[in-house]
């Protein structure tokens, strides 16, 4: 009886911080908002972001070549070198080319000044397999401007260049049939914008257990448990840290069960256990509210990166 | 004495109280730095994870025959390409069985059959067959290692086509075999090299730096600024020290709350100062660069820094509260100022915010100033 009745102030007490009610009503509100958020479709497929310094009839026909011959990767051009790192940034884009103004030019002569530039990331494994695809018909578009630089026959070009596209497009040449649909595009189930609810969730769960901590300092300074024993204190010290703890774990589990199932509920749960062991241990060391105020922006620092790099790693 | 000497005395005296702090600010952001560098070299670590591939396994067969010396060539330029190297491992059979037993046990998901005379038929043009058999052609390493078998046929395809219509304009207008000849190898050798030396026409750039700078020094700088502001929990009773019965005293002086905002603001830019310069020590001899300019250029951001903590703390008027709102706001500038993921990877909405709030300008300073423009 006891206990409920200590229970209960500490409720009371906890439910009246502007603070937590604020953190609480954040945490909901961004479940709600982000569950009301329309669906994205995700797929597998494999895009490649393309950016060309100056449009002209070879760039053209390297778009037209890309949907004649139905690639597996996904070429779309970009309007500018900054879109085009921010799409392989982002991870949008497997990775990026940015063809330079004179390279079909120079790439038809053999001149090599004017290179391509590929743009990825660490993350990108497979941009050598695409330029396997994009130099193979980067060769196919300019390869009559090829043959007429290679024979050097001037006033034979325009026969030249008439028979290699003749032979291009012809069935004489070698050519493999795809073994394939050509496009890969698994469809994968819908998501939702990612947000962190786990992590901050945690956050607050840490927060909420030194608020408690802070709650029970702060009284024990003002002599309101002086004349209690030592058990009767340490038990009130639970109760006020697990009363901080248990309305964030609540909501942080319903939060976490709305936006992803209730496949993190044993982790919050465990966490929920360990930040409340963590906090009793720390009340050991900190036994001033003042110490406890000073110390807290850096307690909740460390968490913070702890937390959030955990998770990204 | 006028209200603007006794604001000037303010923050002298303010100056004065800063000396007992100097020992904590330095501490504190030496810690604050560390935790925060560990944690911006982890994120630049991680944020890319190494992407890993599967390996689809091919099996081929070439016959003995009189192309073998072709075939060969063929294959050590095929191997030799990064694409091949990056998605499939070619497995040479000796017996065509042999093949057959390996895709059926599924060792291998491709087998190409080379057949007889194979260069031969691409030069005379009867193009011989090739057969390709698959096991599984539904997963992704497949539909890859397809598109890889695409992309060099279209190669070989294209130097087909051009040794053909050399040939044939050539000999439409009556070339002399020997020229003919000529051209052929020269018409041969120019496709080879476009498709073989692509490597001549092409430079790889990582995108991940963020606004010239490598992400590790771009998360250095972020971490530099969430510092900056969190060295504040430290100097939160200095700002916060001025209660309200002095406050009060002050007023009859003719010294209001705006007269103390600005001794208080003025007197953390040599505070936050302070904080920099072993912070700008260490990462200099870390990174082993040395910019002079960057005492200068970090000023403006120490201003932007100081004016913020100077209204959270004015608005908050206490210290629990103005240290959370630190932690908060400052989270929060980071974020949206690419500081914590890069802005590439922030909804657009909050990536369009960034140039309003200051969080990607001070980024942005502080890389400047601590590795030069």
């Amino acid at each position: 009886m006891n206990i409920f009745n200590r229970l209960t102030v500490f409720y009371k007490r906890i439910f009246s911080k502007k603070t937590y009610l604020i953190m609480l009503i954040v945490l909901i509100v961004l479940t709600v908002t982000y569950k009301l958020l329309p669906a994205q479709k995700k797929t597998a497929d494999i895009k490649v972001a393309i950016y060309h310094q100056e449009n002209s009839y070879y760039s053209d026909a390297l778009y037209e070549c890309f949907s004649d011959n139905n690639t597996l990767y996904n070429f779309y051009p970009v309007n500018s070198m900054e879109e085009l790192t921010s799409e392989v940034k982002s991870g949008k884009a497997e990775c990026g080319f940015y063809i330079p103004k004179d390279f079909y030019i120079n790439y038809i002569k053999g001149i090599k000044d004017t290179p391509i530039i590929l743009y990825d990331t660490p993350s990108a494994s497979l941009s050598s397999a695409i330029c396997e695809t994009l130099f193979s018909l980067i060769l196919t578009v300019c390869s009559p401007e090829i043959l007429t630089v290679a024979v050097d026959a001037t006033e034979h070009n325009d026969e030249l260049i008439s028979r290699m596209k003749g032979y291009i497009q012809g069935d004489e040449i070698f050519h493999i049939e795809s073994l394939s649909d050509g496009s890969f595009s698994l469809e994968e189930e819908t998501y939702h914008l990612d947000i962190p609810v786990y992590e901050i969730g945690i956050t607050l769960i840490t927060f909420s257990a030194l608020l408690g901590l802070l709650i029970y300092l702060q009284d024990l300074e003002k002599g309101i448990y002086v004349s209690l024993e030592s058990k009767a204190l340490a038990s009130i010290k639970c109760i006020s840290i697990f009363t901080a703890i248990s309305p964030m774990l609540f909501i942080t589990m319903v939060c976490n069960i709305i936006l992803s199932g209730t496949s993190a509920v044993l982790n919050i749960l465990t966490v929920g256990l360990i930040v409340l062991v963590a906090t009793l241990l720390l009340s050991l060391i900190i036994r001033k509210s003042t110490l406890l105020n000073k110390v807290l922006p850096l307690v909740m620092l460390i968490s913070t990166v702890v937390i959030f790099v955990s998770g990204l790693i | 004495m006028t209200s603007t000497h006794i604001t000037f005395r303010l923050f002298l005296t303010n100056l004065k109280r800063l000396k007992s702090y100097i020992v904590q600010i330095i501490l504190s952001i030496v810690i604050i730095l560390a935790i925060c560098l560990g944690a911006g070299y982890l994120i630049s670590k991680y944020l890319y994870k190494e992407g890993t591939s599967t390996i689809v396994k091919v099996a081929y067969y070439l016959p003995d025959d009189a192309d073998a010396k072709f075939n060969e060539f063929g294959l050590r330029m095929i191997t030799g390409l990064e694409g091949t190297k990056e998605v499939a491992e070619l497995i040479q059979v000796d017996t065509i069985d042999e093949g057959y037993e390996l895709l059926e046990k599924g060792d291998v998901i491709y087998y190409i059959i080379v057949p007889e005379m194979f260069f031969s038929g691409i030069m005379d043009s009867t193009n011989p067959e090739l057969t390709i058999l698959f096991r599984d052609n539904s997963n992704i390493g497949s539909y890859i290692t397809n598109e890889l078998f695409m992309a060099y046929a279209r190669y070989l395809g294209t130097a087909q086509a051009g040794v053909y219509s050399a040939l044939d304009t050539l000999r439409t207008f009556d070339y002399p075999a020997e020229t003919i000849s000529n051209a052929q190898d020269y018409v041969n050798m120019t496709f080879l090299d476009r498709s073989l030396n692509k490597d001549n026409y092409l430079n790889k750039q990582d995108a991940t730096s963020e606004n010239g700078f490598t992400l590790l020094q771009h998360y250095t700088a972020s971490a530099l600024m969430i510092s900056l502001f969190f060295v504040f929990f430290v100097i939160m009773p200095y700002l916060q020290g001025i209660k309200k019965g002095t406050k009060l005293k002050l007023s009859t002086f003719g010294i209001n709350e705006f007269h103390i905002f600005m001794a208080n603001f003025l007197s953390c830019i040599p505070a936050l100062y302070i904080a920099f310069i072993p912070c700008y020590i260490s990462l200099s001899i870390l990174y082993k660069t040395f910019n002079p300019l960057g005492l200068f250029i970090i000023v403006p951001a120490i201003l932007i820094i100081s004016l913020i903590v100077n209204i959270i703390s004015y608005v908050c008027q206490n210290e629990f509260t103005s240290n959370m709102v630190i932690l908060i706001a400052t989270l929060i500038i980071a974020y949206v100022g690419g500081g914590i993921l890069p802005q590439a990877m922030l909804p657009s909405a909050i990536s369009d915010l960034s140039s309003l709030l200051p969080g990607e300008h001070l980024i942005k300073l502080i890389s400047t100033a601590l590795f030069g423009a």
